[in-house]
């Protein structure tokens, strides 16, 4: 073999041929298999990581805005969205049935400024037709403050309107005349309106502006 | 094929896998998530009376929850007959609501659609609402029927406290409804 090679060039070339071919195929398989594994991993990561991202915050379909105000009618409905349900499932939130009523929730002002607990904001106006409706303070975690001087909510029932019909209601820290809820102890906060047995579904119609309160900024002075 | 050509393969690959993984991810969180409201309210299932979730004073795990109404919950599983849901006639505004995994909310209702003795709601599968049709009808029987999209669920109720004084009121009325399995006689 050894006389073969040296004697002959040209099958010591065939020969080395032969030699290198199943080196090429094996650095070949590897790279197969390390496209296989990285095509898995990337695809699977980053299909894991973006449904995660879509759950987070906002549900990203269905919003229908009024002035300062948000609502996800479909998620009381059967044409909720896939992304709405996997939320409601990784939140655990049971939201308003169609039939029973609408929530809408703010987190800036008139202006689109983010609600901060420094500052005063007056609601003033009106609400759509409903049986009845809550408003509520929610911190920036979301959770509302409790006891007995808490005054984080209120309802139709409670609120002293003036002559014509209209409400005001001053979010403060510190007491007001009047309707007076005091905000959240975090910077941020949100305000909730639900509408209960409300012919308001969203899904056919919506709220023209002036249906719903307005939210206005005074002063900031903490 | 080049190595150039089959990295990029590969990433093709990998963009159609994400997809994949990322619509999978997202229809069946509500059968994988331990958080999903039907999750917590399995413990609920043996209960013949809604349990109390949220209202006012109440601590809760529901988030953003209505410090002004109480709810209470009672799940399902209508492997073993239809569920009744049923709540007496009252004063106090209050509404029923029906929900599964698959597809949320499907069906709720208010105290505007009480008889003189309350809501009166059977829930049952397709299958059982086939039995029901061929069974002789009960002349005292005037409940509300639903076919549920999935055999398992829960139900809802709402009862709102209008004044702070109400809040007691609420939430005795909550825990009163009543939630029952009722197996299907028999066709003869």
């Amino acid at each position: 073999m050894r006389g073969i090679l040296s004697l002959d060039p040209a099958r010591k070339g065939r020969h080395e041929r032969r030699r290198f071919r199943p080196v090429a195929g094996k650095w070949k398989s590897a790279l197969n298999v390390f496209l296989i594994v990285y095509a898995v991993i990337v695809g699977a990561a980053a299909g894991l990581y973006s449904a995660f991202w879509m759950v987070e915050g906002e549900y990203p379909f269905g919003r229908r805005q009024a002035q300062a105000w948000n609502a996800w009618p479909q998620l009381g409905s059967r044409e909720i969205d896939p992304y709405a349900r996997a939320m409601l499932a990784r939140s655990g939130d049971i939201p308003l049935g169609a039939g029973e009523g609408l929530s809408f929730h703010a987190f800036v002002d008139d202006e689109g400024r983010p609600l901060d607990n420094a500052c005063t904001y007056v609601l003033e106006g009106v609400t759509p037709p409903a049986r009845y409706w809550t408003l509520t303070l929610y911190d920036a975690r979301g959770r509302v403050r409790t006891g007995p001087t808490a005054r984080s909510s209120l309802t139709s029932a409670q609120i002293l309107r003036d002559e014509s019909g209209q409400m005001k209601i001053t979010l403060s820290a510190r007491p007001q005349p009047g309707n007076w809820l005091i905000v959240p102890e975090t910077d941020r906060f949100q305000i909730a309106l639900r509408l209960y047995d409300t012919p308001v579904s969203g899904t056919l119609s919506w709220l023209t502006p002036g249906s719903l309160p307005t939210i206005i900024r005074e002063d900031c002075s903490g | 094929m080049s190595v150039f050509a089959r990295f990029v393969l590969a990433t093709l690959c990998a963009i159609i896998l994400a997809a994949i993984a990322h619509i999978t991810a997202i229809l069946v969180m509500p059968w994988t998530s331990a958080n999903h409201a039907a999750e917590r309210l399995v413990a609920t299932s043996t209960a013949e009376r809604p349990q109390l979730i949220s209202g006012p004073g109440v601590e809760t795990w529901l988030p953003l929850p209505d410090p002004s109404v109480a709810v209470a919950a009672c799940a399902y599983d209508l492997a073993e007959g239809p569920f009744r849901f049923s709540t007496s006639s009252s004063a106090m505004m209050h509404s029923v609501s029906f929900h599964s995994r698959g597809a949320g909310v499907f069906f709720a209702v208010t105290d505007r659609a009480t008889s003189a003795s309350g809501l009166d709601i059977v829930v049952m599968t397709q299958e059982q609402r086939d039995i029901f049709e061929t069974l002789p009808a009960a002349e005292d029987d005037r409940a509300l029927r639903v076919v549920a999209p999935e055999a398992s669920g829960f139900a809802i109720i709402r009862v709102l406290s209008p004044l702070s004084s109400q809040a007691q009121s609420a939430l005795a009325e909550a825990q009163q409804a009543s939630c029952v399995i009722e197996p299907l006689r028999e066709p003869a």
